[in-house]
């Protein structure tokens, strides 16, 4: 949580935010992993109200991060930006492959609800950087 | 230049007087009541009036102010409150419940007329009651005039007898219903810092800008962690050594420090009567630039001076940078958020936690095909790890 606090808290993500500020949310589950979030609920639909990371144009970006403790490790992520027009891009991270799901994937608006492309693996700061650089003007 | 960790306390710190950054606080001064005591009062309809008189019958004994209950039952649950009322039966023509002059913080009259038109007041005087108590009459004022139920009145002693008083909703104007709305927001927002933090609360005598503003940084701490601040200045106490290292560092570099954190050991946020305890925190700025005057640093090294003095050096955020508040206890996990996200995926998917959690388990194809169904089983995870009472 602390590495996306200084993230967002620096330049050129301050000035392109609309709450400077936005609340994330830890939570822990029953075998010790770490989930962090950022929105009201991790499934964005179409005409969801902005939540999450909020941008200047409102649109948004709700993540979802699930940390093991020991290794501190990174095992499984969602990063979903929503624009005001309802365009949308998702980069997932699973645990595990599954059938027709890349481990690492993304899915967007323009490409239609059943393609997954294979991406490498993200950080959340990669998507952040396309979205004040491609998207918030 | 490295950044800084010197120990300064949130006072050295001038916010804003429109301190918070967030464009939509969770309290509004300005939708705040003023008046006090509150005051509601809804016509009743004219045939429940009618029956109200003919029923009140069985609450004849009342003639003394006895202990009775007043609840709103409704399809959402039941509200109520516990207040000693009597039965005026000279009111003619019909008759009156009231509570006594005593009763104090409740004023309550019911008036019913034998032509069946009547009236309800309820008047709260919410000043300096305990939070637990404003909540529970402000949570009742909102039941009368929101919720489809019955407004019913039990004499509690010596036996208990129950009459049904009133249909509802009852009527209210919309500046009632705002102000209503307004003050249960408020309450709610207390009450939310008072189960995280374990402050006490009372109604307060006054609610001014301030409180506001200090109420809002506390809600934004304990859900966020992390409070934006418009800042004018601020100082740091230094020593001769950090003095000597500041002129040292301006003269190389010039007169804006970058990426200056600075600790609190412990931070408490005055919200209205009370203390809110924030624990340790680091305030955070990208850049500020040194305002104090570096010959008044050199005058001040040059008289005599013990390692223990200190001199508070002032600065202002450079480029209007806000100042970051990072609190280390902040937020605390939270159940919220499993319950929210796992309603959703029931409501998504048709069905409930247990159904797909025992098909995830069994392996059954057409639920493992559910892409985000392993962050539906995290979910369930977490809100088994962090129990029904968090």
């Amino acid at each position: 949580m602390w590495q996306l606090w200084r993230i967002l808290s620096s330049e050129p993500y301050q000035s392109k935010l609309r709450s400077k500020s936005p609340d994330l949310h830890p939570t822990q589950d029953n075998r010790g992993n770490y989930i962090i979030t950022a929105g009201e609920r991790v499934m964005v639909k179409s005409g969801n109200p902005p939540t999450g990371i909020v941008f200047r144009d409102r649109s948004f970006l709700v993540v979802y991060e699930k940390w093991s403790k020991e290794p501190d490790e990174l095992l499984r992520y969602r990063y979903h930006y929503q624009r005001p027009d309802d365009w949308f891009v998702r980069y997932d991270m699973h645990e595990t492959e599954l059938p027709g799901h890349p481990k690492y994937h993304l899915q967007s608006s323009a490409l239609g609800a059943d393609l997954r492309l294979p991406t490498g693996a993200v950080t959340c700061e990669n998507v952040l950087e396309m979205i004040v650089e491609q998207f918030v003007p | 230049m490295s950044a800084p960790q010197p120990q300064v306390s949130p006072e050295n710190f001038n916010v804003y007087r429109d301190a918070l950054d967030e464009e939509d606080p969770i309290v509004v001064r300005e939708a705040l009541p003023a008046r006090e005591p509150t005051h509601m009062e809804a016509a009743l309809p004219p045939g429940l009036a009618r029956r109200v008189v003919k029923d009140a019958v069985l609450l004849a004994s009342l003639t003394q102010p006895m202990r009775s209950r007043l609840t709103v039952a409704g399809k959402d649950g039941a509200a109520s409150v516990d207040l000693p009322l009597r039965v005026d039966t000279g009111a003619a023509p019909g008759f009156r419940i009231e509570t006594p002059d005593s009763a104090g913080e409740i004023t309550f009259v019911l008036d019913a007329r034998t032509d069946g038109r009547g009236t309800l007041r309820y008047d709260v005087r919410y000043i300096g009651l305990p939070l637990e108590r404003a909540l529970s009459y402000a949570r009742f004022v909102r039941a009368l005039y929101w919720e489809e139920g019955t407004l019913s009145l039990t004499r509690l002693a010596p036996t208990e007898v129950r009459v049904d008083l009133v249909g509802l909703p009852l009527t209210l104007d919309s500046v009632g219903k705002e102000e209503a709305e307004n003050r249960l927001r408020l309450l709610e927002a207390l009450d939310e810092v008072s189960r995280m933090t374990g402050t006490d609360f009372v109604y307060p005598t006054e609610i001014d800008d301030e409180d506001v503003r200090n109420l809002n940084h506390v809600l934004k701490a304990i859900h966020g962690g992390w409070v934006a601040l418009h800042v004018t200045d601020f100082t740091t106490p230094m020593g001769p050594e950090g003095v000597r290292n500041i002129l040292d560092v301006v003269a190389e570099e010039g007169e804006v420090l970058r990426a200056l954190a600075m600790k609190s050991e412990g931070e408490r946020a005055k919200t209205f009567d009370s203390w809110v305890d924030l624990g340790p925190s680091v305030r955070y700025v990208s850049g500020a630039r040194l305002a104090t005057p570096r010959s008044e640093l050199e005058e001040w090294l040059a008289s005599e001076r013990s390692e223990d003095d200190s001199f508070e050096v002032r600065w202002t955020p450079e480029d209007d940078a806000l100042v970051h508040v990072f609190y280390d206890e902040w937020p605390k996990p939270s159940l919220d958020v499993a319950r929210r996200n796992i309603e959703a995926f029931e409501e998504e998917y048709g069905m409930t936690s247990e159904d797909f959690r025992r098909a995830w388990e069994s392996g059954e194809p057409e639920v493992r095909a559910i892409e985000d169904g392993d962050i539906w089983v995290s979910f369930l995870g977490a809100r088994e790890a962090l129990g029904p009472s968090t």
